[in-house]
């Protein structure tokens, strides 16, 4: 009997839209705390980082519940939103640990070379503070690919949709998501031993 | 002109309080650790905000507390060259070196470059990365890469800089230079002007051989390592013959009259220690000698630095060191010129 891929790229495109929308989100807040000094600063950083405190199951229903009535409800949309808030914390906590023990000797330099604060942060802090960043997305991208791999896979089953269990589509994703764990491990690691 | 004027206090309590010119040419600044030489250089390039004061870099206002002007680095035009090695890791050298020229056509930009390169001598090495090029072609990188940038003032923060680096620098370009640095002999070597920095005030600014040769405190005595630093009564007077007697706590001295003091003053003496001179003990003694005992003798690339008792040092040549080490008895002949009042 074919074995019915859909399921997998389903969860891969759920997986990589939320990391790319959460790393986007969570560069420019990590940029935010990492450099500059505000009122009120401690209060983002904890409302950034309380996703990690809520069970994904929560996180998912108030997602379903917000986006009831627009015209996300109910389709894939919901689990693109619900991943990039569930590894949020992730991102910004890594990304902020990366430009905070930055060496700002770079920065300087290039602004003292006539470089905007958007050329310093994109072709300066960013590119030194790639390897953490990457291990972050790397681990937040697993994290949204088995969650939500795992939710597509039950709700298959209950629904009578897939005979017999994909034992082979499911050793592909726990695959790719254990190739992501060991990405973002070798990055962290030669992001350290490079320091 | 350039001038900078300014005071900053910091979260931990240093206040920075600074006043002086740039000159065309080499300034140095120098200090021991945590005089506020780096802060200088970071107030001056924009990095750090003073609380009070102004810099004008060629007459144009970078900051002015008064007015709330703080020009941001990237419009200030100063090259900086960090302490640590600030060449971008990311980027060739060619890359390094092209990031600040970004203002120009593409094809102008490429003739600044190569011709950049050509004039500290790497081109060869354009093309490698920061970590396969040795320290001395990354410092000349970084320097090149300031200077396609055609700053009105290079800022260089004890980089490690040498006599002949500056010299390439001075060679290729006549932009103003302030340095921080620690080296004595680089600031004699290769600076126009030298800055005495301590506790975040400026204790002496000059021509280097004029501030070493007559420091005017006991602070820039003891920072320009001079180490015969002495207390003494002025127990004579002469404006006539030009001349004072100076009593110290062990011997007496005869040397220059000293203007605006009186008989009975207190005051600090200073002798460098190569201005000295060291005969036998058994030799008829020179004038204004003292006779001491050798307490140690400690070798150095060049001379030799003696210490005798009473906490005299004198510098001597080799030559002279091993002629004279089998004294019994020594004589330290102070010249009268080489005593300075401070």
């Amino acid at each position: 009997m074919p074995v019915d891929w859909s399921p997998l790229w389903l969860s891969l495109r759920v997986a990589s839209l939320a990391t790319v929308l959460s790393l986007v989100l969570g560069l420019g807040l990590a940029w935010l705390l990492a450099s500059r000094n505000f009122g009120g600063k401690e209060v983002i950083q904890a409302v950034a980082t309380f996703p990690y405190a809520l069970p994904p199951l929560i996180a998912g229903t108030y997602c379903v519940l917000t986006l009831a009535h627009s015209r996300f409800a109910f389709t894939w949309h919901i689990g693109v939103i619900a991943g990039a808030v569930g590894i949020f914390p992730l991102m910004v906590r890594g990304a902020r640990r990366a430009f905070q023990t930055r060496n700002l000797d770079y920065e300087n330099a290039a602004r003292s070379l006539g470089a905007s604060e958007w050329r310093v942060f994109w072709r300066i802090a960013l590119p030194l503070a790639y390897e953490p960043i990457v291990a972050a997305a790397a681990i937040g991208f697993a994290r949204v690919l088995t969650e939500f791999a795992a939710v597509v896979l039950v709700a298959f089953q209950l629904a009578g949709g897939i005979a017999p269990f994909p034992f082979g589509l499911v050793a592909v994703i726990v695959g790719m998501a254990l190739a992501s764990v060991y990405l973002s491990n070798r990055l962290e690691h030669e992001g350290k031993s490079r320091v | 002109m350039t001038s900078v004027r300014f005071a900053k206090r910091t979260a931990g309590g240093f206040t920075l309080d600074v006043d002086f010119p740039v000159g065309p040419g080499v300034t140095a600044l120098y200090g021991p650790p945590g005089a506020g030489k780096s802060l200088t250089l970071e107030a001056i390039a924009g990095f750090t905000r003073p609380d009070s004061g102004r810099i004008l870099l060629e007459d144009v206002i970078l900051f002015d507390a008064a007015s709330h002007v703080h020009v941001p680095p990237r419009r200030r035009n100063c090259g900086y060259l960090a302490q640590s090695d600030a060449l971008f890791p990311h980027m060739t050298l060619r890359q390094n070196v092209a990031f600040s020229a970004r203002r120009w056509p593409r094809l102008e930009r490429h003739r600044r470059v190569a011709e950049m390169l050509e004039k500290f001598r790497l081109t060869d090495s354009a093309g490698l990365w920061p970590r396969r090029l040795d320290a001395q072609s990354r410092l000349l990188g970084a320097v090149a890469r300031a200077l396609v940038a055609e700053p009105r003032l290079l800022l260089l923060d004890d980089c490690g800089i040498g006599e002949a680096c500056l010299r390439q620098i001075r060679a290729a370009t006549g932009v103003p230079i302030l340095m921080v640095t620690g080296s004595l002999d680089l600031c004699c070597a290769a600076a126009d002007q030298m800055l005495i920095l301590d506790g975040g005030r400026i204790l002496q600014r000059g021509a280097p051989r004029q501030v070493l040769d007559q420091p005017q405190s006991l602070e820039v005595a003891r920072l320009v390592g001079i180490p015969n630093l002495f207390q003494a009564t002025i127990a004579a007077l002469d404006p006539g013959r030009n001349s004072s007697r100076l009593e110290f706590d062990h011997f007496a001295l005869a040397g220059p009259y000293i203007p605006a003091h009186f008989k009975g003053n207190r005051v600090w003496v200073a002798a460098a220690a190569e201005n000295l001179r060291v005969h036998p003990g058994d030799v008829s003694p020179p004038l204004n000698s003292v006779p001491v005992q050798l307490v140690r003798a400690s070798h150095h690339a060049h001379s030799v630095l003696v210490e005798f008792s009473f906490g005299i040092f004198v510098n001597v040549s080799y030559d002279e060191f091993a002629r004279q080490q089998d004294n019994k008895d020594w004589q330290v002949e102070f010249p009268p010129e080489a005593l300075r009042v401070l």
